[in-house]
């Protein structure tokens, strides 16, 4: 589903933020990054999305490369970061709406036509968006209430129902828990888990060790811009994770070797 | 798609309470200054009835008096509600029959951004306010959708960078166009109930290239703010940019300009020509005074600056009618023809200087709009002063056509002998030749009450000399065409438009390779 490929970043000012980083995700899994401040990982996913230009290597979405095809490649993406991003002069429901409007048109544009309508055949546009934000847990009575009012977990879930309309296979959470409190962020995590039943993968980037544990079923621990290891759920079932992650943060433990034969297979695909 | 985010985009600054505040101020502001223009119109207008009917008297009594003063009178002009452009002297007055000439030339001028006299019209609200208003409205329009992160969210999606930047342009754009075009057609809507009979197709002429010329500043400001708003990460910091920007553009560049180089790129000139003028004046000054025919009696001269300058009122207005006929005539016509010869060409030198002056002002600003062509404030400026037909070339014109018509009136009159002729003041009889004042106060014993009881007796049996009333118009407005207006504006416009174009490339380069996060 998403390929990273030794991918390579170093800012203008020198600062080198990723080195040859090489991730895999299958569809229809939670993938979590784990790392310090400053590992790496938002950079990461902005290179995905498009806001920064990688130094090297390269992404592929299904067969999409992000060098070949950037903007078909967003529409494959839906992102969420750690300060939702909304319109403070509309309500709710008002944010759903702008930004489902131009993920539809753009897709039909892109796909010629060729594009999943799923159930706005049936209901009315308005039906659906209210429908989403239901299902994504806000309550009914602030649906129509500017967003300036909304709390940081219902702006969390505004944005995900804004991720969710936009109908992409793959979301991107940009530290998605952090600032939500106990509750919220319950919900969210139920709400992560729905989305991975329907089929759609995620890869989130988090400081939280025992939700990722909790969560994930590959989580990839980055240090200074490297990946130091990636191990599945299963591979972790029995071990501290807290301990792991620490022993490679202090540099206790030397960084996996890099353990992954299908990237030469894609790359001369 | 893009008509989707448009709409988006408008909404999103109707709602914002920042643009509700602004476009509340400049309605405010905008009505406030119309109707302070129409009323200011309106006196101009009364102002211009009085002269005419001053001047329809005097050429109606003109066979009662020995000296008539015609004047040419311009026609306020209605566009100066929108832009009052150069305070002129819309009278000129025409002695012609001194040939003492008084057209004034150089009057005093405004500087609508900072003369202490100020007088706001729509053109200083527009350079000055709406500038701001725009500024203001525009300044975050990239870097706050960065900061709040709905940039970041809209480029996951995929929308070209530079549909983005189009939709934020046209955003403020449009907006910023319709809070203008509103008021502005309201308030020539009202023109037209209030002024139905005085509007021209002149008038909407310049009403339809003034709003045109409004959209550019518009759209120039609109392109400026977001500019602006993409030199820098936190809309806080760009607001300080934009509020000094606006300061170097409306502020310190006029001042500097009218203060420090035009002075120093055309005082010498000015100087030189001001010279001139003071050079000819002072010979046209000794023409009268000094240089005058040896033989000639002065005291025979009745009127013009000569008589009041002589001091005769006292006891002497009536004094030429103390003299015979003959000498009164004959030492006045001399006097006149010398005056024609010597004093009027000077006269004509002097006006020439001023004119320099005048010119020299010209191309000074001229020369402003080309140097500044990148401040859409200079150059609006002048743009609708030359669409109002206010601007110093036209005042120059009609300075020339009332010189002219003036000139025609005395070679009329130098041809015809009715300059230099005195008798159309009064035909006294051979009996009333009188004596001189020595003589007349003898006959009365010194009472010099019975004197002037006398004498004025003697002007009211007096035969007024038939004089021939010379033909004069009253200046008119020139009309000018769509055909007249496009030359004029030509150059300025392309070098308005080619700084908006210029601006514009600068943004989309600069945004293509804008950091989003
Ligand atoms: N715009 C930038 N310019 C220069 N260096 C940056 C920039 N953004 C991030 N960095 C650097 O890149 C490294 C990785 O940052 P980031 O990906 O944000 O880390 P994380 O999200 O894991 O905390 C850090 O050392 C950070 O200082
Ligand atoms: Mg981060």
């Amino acid at each position: 589903m998403l390929k990273i490929v030794e991918l390579c970043k170093t800012y203008e000012d020198g600062i080198l933020a990723l080195h040859n980083v090489c991730i895999d995700i299958v569809k229809g899994q939670i993938f979590a990054l784990l790392g310090a401040n400053g590992a790496g990982k938002s950079t990461t996913i902005n290179i995905i999305c498009g806001f920064i230009p990688a130094s090297d290597g390269d992404i592929w979405v299904d067969d999409i490369s992000l060098k070949d095809n950037p903007r078909l490649m967003r529409s494959k993406i839906a992102y969420l970061s750690e300060n939702v991003m909304l319109y403070d002069n509309f309500t709710g429901y008002q944010n759903l709406k702008f930004f489902a409007d131009i993920s539809h048109s753009e897709k039909r544009k892109l796909e010629k036509g060729n594009i999943s309508e799923n159930m706005e055949k049936s209901l009315s546009q308005k039906e659906y968006l209210t429908q989403i934000l239901r299902d994504v847990g806000l309550q009914d009575d602030f649906i129509h209430v500017n967003i300036s009012k909304y709390s940081k977990g219902m702006r969390q879930k505004v944005g995900i129902a804004i991720a969710l309309v936009k109908d992409a296979p793959l979301l991107l959470l940009d530290e998605p828990f952090s600032g939500l409190d106990p509750k919220a962020a319950y919900d969210f995590q139920k709400l992560l888990y729905k989305l991975r039943n329907e089929g759609k993968t995620i890869l989130m980037s988090t400081h939280d060790i025992f939700r990722a544990k909790e969560m994930a079923d590959i989580i990839c621990i980055m240090k200074e811009g490297e990946v130091v290891m990636t191990k599945t759920r299963d591979e972790l079932e029995s071990e501290d994770l807290n301990k792991i992650y620490l022993d490679y943060i202090e540099g206790r433990v030397a960084p996996m070797p890099l353990n992954m034969p299908s990237i030469s297979n894609f790359v001369v695909r | 798609m893009f008509t989707k985010l448009l709409n988006h985009e408008i909404l999103n600054l109707l709602k914002s309470r920042r643009v509700y505040l602004t476009v509340i101020m400049f309605l405010l502001l905008f009505t406030t200054v119309f109707v302070v223009r129409v009323l200011d119109y309106q006196k101009q207008v009364n102002q211009y009835i009085e002269d005419v009917k001053v001047n329809d008297e005097a050429m109606a009594n003109i066979e009662n008096y020995s000296h008539i003063t015609p004047r040419a009178i311009q026609e306020p002009i209605l566009f100066s509600i929108y832009n009052e452009g150069y305070r002129i002297q819309r009278v000129i007055n025409i002695k012609f029959y001194e040939a003492i000439i008084e057209t004034t030339s150089i009057n005093a001028e405004r500087n609508m951004l900072f003369f202490p006299d100020t007088e706001l019209d729509i053109t200083f609200l527009i350079t000055f306010f709406l500038s701001l208003f725009i500024l203001l409205i525009s300044y975050d329009s990239v870097n706050g959708e960065k900061q709040v992160g709905t940039l970041r969210l809209l480029m996951t999606y995929p929308l070209k960078r530079q549909s983005f930047i189009l939709k934020k342009m046209l955003g403020v754009f449009i907006f910023v166009a319709f809070v203008f075009t509103m008021p502005y057609f309201l308030s020539i809507i009202s023109l037209m109930v209030i002024y139905a009979n005085l509007l021209t197709i002149n008038f909407f002429i310049s009403a339809f290239f003034y709003w045109f010329l409004t959209i550019f500043f518009i759209l120039f400001f609109s392109l400026l703010g977001i500019f602006l708003s993409t030199c820098s990460k936190s809309p806080n910091q760009s607001l300080v940019y934009a509020i000094l920007t606006w300061m170097v553009l409306c502020i310190i560049i006029p001042i500097s300009w009218d203060y420090i180089i035009s002075p120093s790129l055309s005082n010498e000139r000015i100087h030189q020509a001001t010279q001139n003028y003071h050079t000819y004046t002072t010979q046209a000054k000794r023409a009268i005074e000094h240089d005058l025919p040896d033989d000639a009696n002065l005291r025979l001269v009745p009127m013009g600056i000569w008589t009041s300058s002589a001091g005769i009122e006292n006891d002497g207005i009536h004094e030429m009618s103390l003299w015979g006929y003959d000498e009164t005539y004959e030492q006045s016509s001399r006097f006149q023809s010398h005056l024609y010869e010597n004093y009027y060409p000077l006269i004509r030198a002097s006006e020439q200087a001023y004119d320099d002056v005048y010119r020299v002002r010209i191309n000074t600003e001229n020369m402003m709009n080309r140097v500044f062509f990148f401040n859409p404030i200079v150059i609006f400026h002048n743009l609708s002063m030359k669409i109002a037909g206010n601007s110093r070339v036209d005042h120059l014109v009609f300075l020339h056509t009332a010189r002219e018509l003036r000139d025609d009136l005395v070679n009329l009159g130098a041809t015809e002998g009715w300059l230099f002729d005195y008798r159309f003041y009064a035909h006294f009889k051979e009996e009333y030749n009188l004596g001189s004042r020595e003589e007349m106060l003898a006959r009365f014993d010194g009472d010099r009450e019975l004197v002037w009881e006398y004498v004025n007796d003697i002007e009211e049996n007096a035969e007024m000399y038939e004089m021939e009333v010379p033909v004069f118009r009253k200046y008119e407005q020139p009309h000018f065409t769509l055909a007249m207006m496009i030359p004029r504006i030509f150059e300025s416009m392309v070098l308005f438009v080619g700084s908006i174009v210029g601006l514009w490339v600068v943004i989309w380069w600069r945004f293509l390779g804008y950091d989003v996060r």
